[in-house]
């Protein structure tokens, strides 16, 4: 059984509210979604408490994994990103809500989201490369630290709009670059 | 602007990542929220940034293992009988859990559900849909409603409903079964405004059919939910479910 496949197995019986099943899945993606929670957070006790909550998200939603059409890392690591960056925000709107979204989604994979799931990990590093360092770096910085474009343009000391004109291009020249 | 699609596509293909990054304020969000509640491409679109964002931070950020103390912590928030895990949540919350669902066909609603319910089939992978074929109000007088019913706090309970197109409900246990000295009471829910309503006990055998008055089968369609809840023998003394939501599940057309 591969990764993923074992992954898949084990959102499903999470579903099924298998508590040996959850402890599994935390043993197998915890340092991951923890290395993600202490990117977006950076302090260490902050990212703790998030990543128990991610947790706890993840158990109370397993059952809407498999509408989603995501692979079972990205489904965690979207929650666990979307989670992470809300609780950064604190006072702002939430993020964008995998429930809101997901179940609308035309189902099963499109060729699209499998050759994300195959390739794509591999190449996102050299697409993210193929971009102005500091393009790629708004585009991590919006993902990884939940910059607005208005903190974004700030730190890139460029007016708001020419900040907005550079993600938008540097997110279509990304997506190019992974079609590739 | 000229509408072409060719004008169209890279400005969608740009709102989608910008939700999926939560760059949008809040009156873009509220406008790209009310078009994905209509448009299967566009979410799509969201699901497959989602996708890419994700892949980006696995392959650059690394993994760090959380202290050893965090699992037994995650593992007591998640046992039964903790209140933040699932308890405190209103019925109709949880029904809004799955909305949405009724945007996807029948059939794959119906599939997407029924892996939860019962993954020790195989799991199918997602039939091709014709997303054009999606139907989501105006269910046609005589159709078949049916839901897989989920468990809920380790209940155990699996069940499948269909409603056949006379008005009688056919409840089928697929898995768990009654509970010694409790009722188990089956209700429809509507929306967050509408009080619950009794739709009957769930027998002891595995076959329960109930067959709600007119007045009642009439406000059956796809958008409800069916909920069981756990009550004295006999049923709710109150009218209202006052026992744990065991399982819960919404109608879909098929």
């Amino acid at each position: 059984m591969s990764d993923r496949d074992h992954l898949e197995y084990l959102l499903s019986r999470v579903a099924l509210r298998d508590q040996e099943a959850f402890s599994e899945l935390y043993r197998a993606t915890s340092a991951k979604l923890f290395g993600i929670c202490l990117r977006v957070l950076v302090n260490r006790s902050r990212a703790e408490e998030v990543l128990q909550e991610v947790y706890v998200k993840i158990w109370n939603r397993a059952d809407r994994y498999r509408v989603t059409g995501h692979s079972p890392m990205t489904w965690l690591i979207t929650v666990a990103r979307n989670h992470a960056i809300d609780r950064l925000r604190a006072e702002g709107p939430p993020t964008a809500d995998l429930d809101a979204v997901a179940p609308m989604a035309a189902p099963g994979p499109t060729p699209e989201a499998s050759a994300i799931a195959a390739g794509e990990a591999r190449r996102i590093s050299g697409c993210l490369d193929e971009l102005p360092p500091d393009r790629a770096d708004a585009v991590r910085g919006a993902y990884l630290e939940g910059q607005s474009y208005k903190e974004l343009a700030e730190l890139h000391d460029v007016p708001l709009n020419t900040m907005k004109t550079w993600l938008r291009r540097s997110l279509l020249s990304l997506k190019e670059c992974l079609s590739r | 602007m000229t509408g072409r699609p060719d004008d169209q596509m890279p400005e969608d293909e740009v709102l989608a990542a910008e939700y999926a990054l939560g760059l949008l304020d809040g009156t873009e969000r509220a406008a790209f929220e009310a078009r994905l509640r209509r448009d299967p491409v566009l979410s799509r679109a969201v699901v497959d940034w989602q996708a890419r964002f994700a892949t980006m931070a696995e392959a650059e950020v690394a993994p760090v293992a959380p202290p050893q103390r965090l699992e037994a912590a995650v593992m007591a928030l998640i046992a039964p009988g903790t209140p933040s895990a699932s308890a405190a949540v209103s019925l109709w919350d949880r029904v809004a859990f799955w909305r949405g669902l009724t945007a996807l066909s029948g059939a794959v609603a119906a599939l997407a559900v029924g892996v939860a319910v019962l993954p020790v089939l195989d799991r199918p992978d997602a039939p091709p849909v014709d997303a054009g074929a999606t139907e989501i109000g105006g269910i046609p007088p005589g159709t078949i409603l049916m839901t897989h019913i989920l468990p809920l706090e380790g209940s155990g309970l699996g069940l499948a409903v269909t409603r056949e197109p006379g008005g009688a409900l056919q409840i089928r246990r697929v898995a768990g079964g009654p509970t010694d000295g409790r009722a188990q009471e089956v209700w429809l829910v509507l929306d967050k405004g509408t009080p619950p309503i009794s739709l009957g006990l769930l027998g002891e055998e595995p076959l329960t059919t109930l067959t709600p008055p007119p007045e009642v089968s009439q406000r059956f369609g796809a958008g409800a939910a069916i909920a069981i809840s756990d009550e004295p023998v006999g049923g709710s003394p109150t009218g209202q479910p006052t026992g744990a939501i065991l399982a819960l599940g919404r109608l879909v057309a098929l």
